[in-house]
């Protein structure tokens, strides 16, 4: 950049410096999208080929975004007079959070990659890939609508989380070209929180978010608007719940009580805004989607336990009520949420998409008698019914202590093969 | 305007030829050829031996070579050596560097091809020796086959040495064949055949198979980096024909080119000559030295044909390129033809006749007279462009101009090659029949290079896809300028065969979990000289599609199923396997496409496996549009037989994915009803095994009785006559088979196939064996003209053997 001249040397020396910060930025923005310096080639080659160059198109073109700013201000900057420093220092200021989120951007990916780059995770990981992608197909496909890439990372933390598709990410230009799903570490091996995940993205492919929330609010109008209001704020979570509930039955209500248990001011926490309901509602809601579908079952013990543990006493008086009044209501709320057509489903309910029946404790045990001791090997079962697997493993993990240990053993072995059938066939 | 037509007052009128391009007042007739020219006949064809059907019966030595040649004979060790062929030219052709010196760049392509290659034969070659360590002091002859078989399996472990996982397979696949080797040499010696050798058989037999290691991957390397099929020197069958006392039939030839080297020929080579050794001892070549033999003949040990296409391709087109209107193309194109014609083997010997190559070149230079300069080419560029031709590739430096020169450049060799397939050489110094033919396939050649636009309406490929099939650069094959994307049906897939005539929807069901209707986008390939099902899949990788970003809107008439994905998506998406890749002929087009004109025929030769294509064959591969069609990798179902009529046995194979091994293996467990049972098994391979499959099949192999005619061609000539009542025969008599044997054994069944599905193995196999069967009788040994069809009756075998395995059992 050249030096500028002008009488005022205030002036002067204050555009010098902008224009030396500048070029400390610019240089930056070019470091930041070097693919080695995002992640290992062994990363970007644990991906499937079309994951891998969506994710570099998307940070080329962010960081196109970025330096296109960082040009354009630094030909503002050659002849400026002083009268325009202001205006440029805002500028110089708005590039630096632009790089800065940028930066944010490139970071989230980065560090996703990171997590698939060893091994046994990057198995585990692209299994979960595996699950997720299957589970939006086998919504979308037959709704006419394209199936999301997945791509699963782990993280920290108690619950999963997803970054949807077309989601606009922090550069604020540049949409996210996968479903990003969060995975926690402690529960990679009970993966039913990934269905959970993708049905957000599905939720939100399809529209069914605001159409619930409103059938909500229609429905339990009768019963309180403010018992209405409540549930349908809680629309897209009871969304989430729901697909984790039709593609893998109890194993998914048990994996989230164990998430969600705590003491209690965990246990019956309302904050204002959250889209989480109360998990006391939470876990109940989840067990009356199993009694619905399946009858009695061990969810009846969970549901006993549960009230054992964290007995209503323990609730502020406030959701104490709003307990009261709810929980009547709950075969109603699965009514409503499971078996109602939905114009986002193509005029179908849930269960007539993704059959809940398929995951009942009884198809499971068929499941199990159909697969032999195959199924956990056999590359039919573990990836065509990678889903139904996982509902079994997971089922599993319900019985006991000794049945948990073995069905997360079960299911770390298919999981690993299934993310190394994975990544031999994106070598092909 | 036709030949006889009169004018307004009666006189004749002269005749105009008719060009393919709708309005082309620069076309001129041809003038008439001198005729006097001598030319002399060379056959461009190996020496051909035939059998007749009833020569004298072998001697035990040549029956025991023959089962032997038979039990080596794997289509997996064919498929191994075709990938490592491929990974090979891969690495040689990431080395090659524009602008350096055709001669250093050469040599560093060959060594990095060789390096790789060492590393395989060294992994292999330890592989054998410990083989060789662990069985020496055994006498393995004193095993019975079960025991032996056993054996076998327990030993030939190796480390992993082998640079990836396609040369590991090789090597495994190496280790397999030494084994099948050795099993077949101690056989022989139990019956009193072996070589005298000073050693026990299967020693002997292995420090062989060490000693040819090396040869043998110094030829797949000549034919991963020339391609071009050479006339590879079949020295083992000859040997075999002449130390064993009989003569061999060749392999049929076709009148087809074949775009590059079939590795079966150089697998082939390989079991005869390790079945002469074991048959024959050191006395199988007497003072041949290996490495030699290896060697190819005559010239093609300094010649690069291709290469030097490719460099008088960039001539030409820079050539023509440079030419004003008006200018006379013939040097250009005379400079040209010599190097299309030397890689094509069908006319490679017309080189040598400059007249005939005088004659064609001024013929053809006359037909693409009318695109010289620059006007002529700004018209056709944008032409292409508004076929699919990206514009990208014209604005990334390549002018209007260069892109009309490359395309009369394509449309030349697509001429030739044409003509050489239509006209054998030996008629090409008729210039009348010369100029009739090439004027015909140049016709062809403009409506598969030109964009319709500047092509007249009947010759037209396709009706509404409107595209062109364009050389990419770099690349070895041609691919189509547009992606028409389709519903795939079931019922559709059922009706589209394969390779070796599988059911598309066979493939879809084993390799990607789909069963409905699906939609792709369909991606279109034509070989050219050099083509390698590996060259396709590797060159269009990532051209597949992202998941999740939806697809063009295809551009659908009313009622049609068909649109059209725009070309304009970048990169993306997983390169394909060549199981992805299936042969478009001009039924699989008009099933698939509704565009029968975009598909090819070929000799059924060329349909039987990904890796030996023809020139001009065209291919297809599906890119689902949903992200979760990942293969699963697993492996196709297969129905194979072999009908030994002199030992009136009937082996069948069926090989079951592991997908249909997981839901026979479910219903068993369920206890369903042998019929329901029959019908699973039976829809697993019925599709394949169906008489009326369009193209071959390699359901139905025949073992030769007679001396010195090989199992490929015999069963090649009987299946012609007879090749529907056969497998009719054979397929019934096996259902009739099965039938009994799962009602009268439901429980062993049951057991035995719950066990081999439970197996960590890819799949189930059923081997059976069927002895007695009336239509087996009616065969016999009687000449094929005298059997009549109507006597191949599928009956129940009087006797069965059978066998349920994991795997894929050969």
């Amino acid at each position: 950049m050249s030096v500028m001249s002008h009488p005022a040397p205030a002036a002067r020396a204050a555009l010098i410096e902008l224009s030396r910060q500048l070029e400390h930025w610019r240089l930056a923005a070019e470091r930041l999208v070097v693919p080695e310096s995002i992640a290992s080639p062994q990363a970007w080659q644990s991906l499937e080929h079309y994951l891998g160059v969506s994710l570099r198109s998307t940070i080329a073109t962010a960081a196109d975004q970025l330096r296109g700013r960082i040009a354009a201000l630094a030909e503002r900057l050659r002849d400026a007079p002083p009268e325009a420093l202001p205006r440029l220092r805002r500028d110089l200021l708005a590039v630096r959070q632009l790089y800065l989120r940028t930066e944010t951007t490139v970071d989230f990916f980065a560090d996703a990659l990171a997590t698939r780059s060893t091994e046994p995770m990057g198995s585990w990981l692209r299994a979960c890939d595996h699950l997720a992608t299957r589970a939006m197909a086998e919504v979308l496909r037959p709704l006419g609508h394209p199936v999301p890439a997945a791509l699963t990372f782990a993280d920290k933390g108690a619950g999963a989380a997803i970054w949807k598709m077309g989601l606009r990410l922090w550069d604020g230009s540049t949409r996210n070209p996968v479903a990003a799903i969060k995975m926690t570490r402690h529960n990679l091996l009970r993966p039913t929180a990934a269905l959970h995940e993708v049905g957000h993205q599905i939720a939100h492919v399809v529209g069914w978010n605001t159409e619930l929330r409103n059938a909500l609010q229609r429905a339990l109008g009768a019963h309180g608007a403010d018992v209405a209001d409540t549930w349908a704020a809680w629309a897209t979570e009871i969304a989430g719940d729901a697909f984790a509930f039709v593609f893998t039955g109890y194993g998914a209500v048990s994996a989230l009580h164990d998430v969600v248990d705590g003491d209690a001011s965990s246990a019956f926490q309302m904050i204002p805004g959250d889209p989480h309901p109360v998990a006391h509602l939470r876990v109940m809601l989840g067990i009356a989607m199993c009694r619905r579908a399946f009858g009695s079952g061990r969810w009846d013990r969970l549901a006993e336990a549960w009230n054992a543990v964290h007995p209503l006493s323990f609730a502020d008086r406030e959701t104490r009520q709003l307990i009261a009044r709810s929980t009547p209501l709950l075969p109603a709320i699965v009514e409503l949420v499971l078996y109602r057509p939905y114009r986002a489903f193509g005029g179908k309910a849930l269960v007539q998409l993704v059959n809940p029946e398929r995951v009942s404790p009884a198809s499971l045990e068929q499941l199990r008698r159909d697969m032999g001791s195959a199924g956990h090997h056999s590359r039919h079962w573990i990836w065509d019914e990678a889903i139904r697997v996982l509902a079994l493993t997971s089922y599993h993990t319900t019985s006991d202590t000794a049945h948990l240990r073995e069905g997360v053993q079960q299911q770390d072995a298919v999981m690993r093969r299934v993310g190394s059938h994975r990544a031999v066939t994106l070598q092909h | 305007m036709t030949a006889g037509a009169s004018s307004m007052n009666g006189e004749a009128l002269a005749w105009r030829p008719a060009s393919p391009f709708p309005s082309d007042p620069e076309f001129t007739p041809v003038a008439e050829a001198s005729r006097d020219a001598v030319m002399s006949l060379e056959t461009p064809f190996l020496n051909e031996y035939s059998a007749g059907a009833f020569a004298s019966p072998r001697t035990p030595q040549a029956t025991a070579f023959a089962e032997l040649y038979e039990s080596l004979r794997d289509e997996e060790f064919d498929t191994a050596v075709a990938r490592v062929a491929d990974e090979a030219s891969a690495i040689a052709e990431s080395l090659s560097y524009e602008g350096e010196n055709s001669g250093g760049s050469r040599e560093r392509q060959r060594q990095a091809a060789q390096g790789y290659l060492d590393r395989i034969a060294t992994s292999a070659e330890a592989a054998l020796r410990r083989m060789d360590e662990e069985t020496s002091a055994r006498d393995l002859a004193a095993l019975s086959e079960s025991a032996l078989n056993e054996y076998l399996d327990t030993i030939g472990q190796h480390e992993s040495g082998a640079p990836s996982p396609v040369a590991e397979e090789f090597v495994k696949k190496w280790i397999k064949k030494a084994k099948q080797a050795v099993t077949g040499a101690v056989k022989l010696a139990k019956r009193g055949i072996k070589a005298v050798t000073g050693m026990l058989p299967h020693t002997w037999i292995l420090r062989r198979l060490i000693g040819l290691v090396r040869p043998f991957l110094h030829r797949v390397l000549r034919f991963a980096l020339d391609k071009v099929p050479v006339a590879l020197q079949p020295i083992a069958r000859q040997l075999a024909a002449k130390v064993l006392g009989s003569d061999v039939v060749k392999a049929a030839t076709t009148s087809q080119e074949a775009a590059a080297v079939d590795p079966r020929a150089v697998a082939t080579e390989m079991d005869t000559m390790v079945a002469g050794y074991v048959v024959q001892g050191e006395s199988f070549t007497p003072g041949v030295n290996l490495e030699s033999m290896s060697e190819d003949q005559a010239s093609s040990s300094s010649r690069d044909a291709l290469r030097e296409l490719d460099q008088a391709r960039a001539q030409f087109i820079d050539r023509f390129g440079r030419l004003r209107q008006g200018e006379d193309p013939t040097p250009a194109v005379e400079q040209f033809v010599p190097a299309v014609l030397g890689v094509l083997r069908l006319a490679r010997n017309i080189i040598g006749r400059p007249r005939i190559v005088s004659f064609l070149s001024g013929h053809l230079a006359r037909l693409v007279q009318p695109h010289i300069g620059e006007a002529n080419a700004k018209k056709l560029a944008g032409a292409l462009v508004d076929a699919g031709l990206r514009l990208v590739q014209l604005e990334g430096g390549q002018s209007a101009v260069a892109a009309t020169a490359e395309t009369v450049a394509s449309t030349l060799e697509d001429t030739v090659a044409r003509l050489a397939e239509s006209l054998p050489t030996d008629e090409w110094e008729s210039p009348a029949l010369l100029e009739a033919y090439s004027r015909e396939a140049f016709d062809h050649a403009v409506a598969a290079n030109f964009p319709d636009d500047t092509v007249r309406g009947e010759l037209h490929e396709a009706h509404e896809v409107k595209g062109v099939w364009r050389r990419a650069a770099g690349r070895r094959f041609k691919r189509y300028t547009r992606t028409p994307s389709v519903v795939l049906t079931p019922r559709m897939a059922q009706s589209i065969p394969s390779f070796k005539g599988v059911p598309l929807s066979t493939i879809l069901r084993d390799r990607f979990g789909i069963t409905g209707p699906v939609r792709v986008n369909v991606h279109l390939y034509e070989a050219i000289p050099g083509t390698t099902v590996g060259a396709i899949t590797r060159g269009d990788a990532g051209n597949g599609g992202p998941a999740g970003i939806p697809p063009v809107a295809p551009a659908t008439s009313a009622g049609s199923t068909t649109g059209t994905a725009d070309q304009a998506t970048p990169s993306q998406g997983a390169p394909a396997s060549e199981f992805d890749v299936h042969p478009l002929t001009e039924t699989t087009a008009g099933l698939l496409l509704q565009e029968p004109g975009l598909g090819r025929r070929v000799d059924e030769a060329y349909l039987e496996t990904p890796h030996a294509l023809a020139v001009g064959q065209r291919l297809f591969r599906l890119e689902f549009e949903a992200g979760e069609a990942v293969a699963r990798g697993t492996q196709v179902r297969r129905f194979r037989s072999r009908v030994n009529a002199a030992q009136g046995s009937v082996d069948v194979l069926i090989n079951f994915s592991e997908a249909t091994a997981q839901e026979i293996a479910t219903a068993l467990r369920r206890k369903a009803p042998a019929g329901v049972v029959l019908n699973l098994i039976r829809r697993a391979f019925e599709p394949q095994a169906r008489a009326e499959a369009e193209g071959p099949s390699d359901a139905v192999q025949l073992v030769s009785d007679v001396a010195g005619e090989d199992s490929e061609s015999f069963t090649r000539r009987w299946v012609r006559r007879l090749g529907g009542s056969l497998r009719r025969a054979v397929r019934g008599s096996a259902v009739r088979a099965l039938a009994s044997h799962i009602e009268r054994n439901y429980a062993q069944v049951a057991t035995d196939f719950d066990a081999a599905a439970n197996a960590d193995a890819d799949g189930v196999t059923i081997r059976l064996t069927m002895r007695g069967l009336p239509w087996l009788a009616a065969i016999g040994s009687r000449s094929l003209e005298s059997v009549d069809s109507e006597a191949l009756t599928p009956a129940a075998p009087a006797s069965l053997d059978i066998k349920i395995v994991p795997g894929y059992a050969k």
